[in-house]
């Protein structure tokens, strides 16, 4: 890909096309609010848009895609307007799923801190690896680790609370 | 729980076609603002430099017009061709206000052969030449009685004349106010005669005007007469009955007076080129 200001039309569309799902996901997993998913997804694509970085791969856009969309949330989290009503509204949407079962798996997961939220989803949907994440979301990797099996061992335990069979 | 539960779960978010697409109508309706934007910068930045450059050659032709008291430069104008600057008659005028102003210059360097020399070091010379010339006593038959008794003592060796030689031998210089301006004129004028100390010879007020003969160092006298001393704190004397002191450096005078019950001291500054006007105007050397 060559060195571009802005980029063409066509590489927007085709990189939108193949991530939106990864960044809406990484978005939703912070945010846990469909209405800012959408917000912060718009602006990690135009920002990407609007970047004269030039990338090798898809895996380094993905990559990319991934660590601007944790600022972009960490920056929209951090809001006032977004503390205040947190407090109110701190209710994990999962009207995605229709699967019952899926669905309290899912307010689980939404329930966990997000520091062990964001590992979980990357190492076990994502793929990447501990020393990638770590690398990705520039902390030590053993940190990562721990957050891993913190979170693991939490959601284990709520799971059997609620009676999900292992 | 399974991985592939969880991963499930995952899948489960995503967004719907509607979603999908508005926020790609999003993206790509901010991405029309961006060139406008850089469109935008670009034409600021052509249309900066479009009115400095206008700016720019408009003041260079008010500079020009400005210069209205630089004759020369305007008639070179005027041979350059540029007529919308200046018309035919006001090309003859300053044709002749050059013309005069030459001519009052060689008055100025008859009147002072001191200062007709252009090298400093002839200058020096001719002015000790003229320091060493005997002060002839007529000179001093000239000056009016005006001072106080003991300066009159002093002078009544060589005697004291009447108010009417007075009045003829000092005689306004005819030196237009923009040769005063002229730092050029000015120092001719002025190099030897504003430095070291001055003595008093004689004065008086005539209304609110303070008129005084001084010596300088090289034996000169020169008369000073202050036109409406009133602005200078004069007026303060009821009656002048004597100038006790007068220095003068470059840049002003610093007088000192005797009102008989008080002294007054009072500084003329010369920095101002019209008060050094009315001095100049209102000054002149008695010839020896």
């Amino acid at each position: 890909m060559g060195i571009s200001e802005f980029r063409t039309d066509e590489e927007i569309t085709r990189v939108y096309e193949k991530f939106v799902d990864t960044v809406y996901k990484v978005c939703f997993m912070m945010l846990k609010n469909a209405s800012e998913t959408e917000d912060a997804t718009q602006n990690v694509f135009i920002k990407f848009m609007r970047d004269n970085k030039v990338f090798e791969t898809d895996e380094h856009i993905k990559a990319w895609l991934i660590v601007t969309a944790q600022n972009e949330c960490k920056n929209m989290l951090k809001h006032w307007f977004r503390s205040k009503r947190d407090e109110l509204d701190n209710v994990p949407e999962a009207s995605y799923v229709d699967d019952d079962s899926k669905k309290e798996l899912m307010q689980k997961v939404f329930s966990l801190d997000e520091k062990y939220r964001l590992p979980i989803y990357l190492y076990y949907y994502e793929g990447y690896s501990t020393s990638e994440i770590s690398e990705m979301l520039n902390i030590k990797h053993s940190t990562i680790r721990t957050y891993m099996a913190k979170g693991r061992e939490k959601l284990k335990i709520m799971l059997e609370e609620e009676g999900y069979e292992n | 729980m399974k991985i592939e539960e969880l991963n499930s779960c995952f899948d489960a978010i995503s967004p719907t076609v509607e979603q999908r697409d508005k926020m790609f109508a999003s993206i790509m309706n901010a991405k029309q603002p961006v060139k406008v934007v850089r469109f935008y910068r670009y034409a600021t930045a052509v249309a900066a430099v479009f009115v400095i450059g206008i700016f720019g050659v408009v003041y260079s032709t008010m500079g020009v017009n400005n210069v209205t008291n630089d004759a020369t430069k305007n008639i070179v104008a005027m041979k350059n061709g540029e007529d919308d600057i200046l018309n035919e008659e006001k090309y003859e005028y300053l044709l002749e206000t050059v013309e005069e102003e030459k001519s009052v210059t060689e008055e100025i360097k008859k009147a002072y052969p001191v200062h007709n020399d252009v090298t400093n070091d002839t200058k020096v010379a001719v002015v000790e030449d003229v320091a060493h010339e005997p002060i002839s006593e007529d000179v001093f038959t000239d000056i009016p009685s005006v001072a106080s008794e003991n300066e009159a003592d002093t002078f009544s060796e060589t005697g004291s004349g009447g108010g009417s030689s007075y009045s003829k031998s000092i005689e306004a210089e005819t030196i237009s106010l923009e040769q005063i301006m002229n730092h050029d004129v000015y120092s001719k004028l002025f190099p030897t005669q504003l430095a070291g100390d001055f003595k008093f010879v004689s004065a008086n007020i005539n209304g609110n005007d303070l008129n005084a003969v001084f010596e300088d160092a090289q034996g000169r006298y020169m008369s000073v007469s202050i036109i409406s001393a009133e602005d200078y704190g004069v007026y303060e004397c009821v009656e002048v009955s004597d100038i006790v002191n007068i220095k003068s450096q470059y840049g002003y005078f610093n007088f000192t007076l005797n009102c008989g019950e008080h002294y007054v001291m009072y500084n003329v500054e010369c920095d101002d080129a019209l008060q050094v006007y009315e001095m100049v105007k209102s000054s002149a050397y008695f010839k020896n």
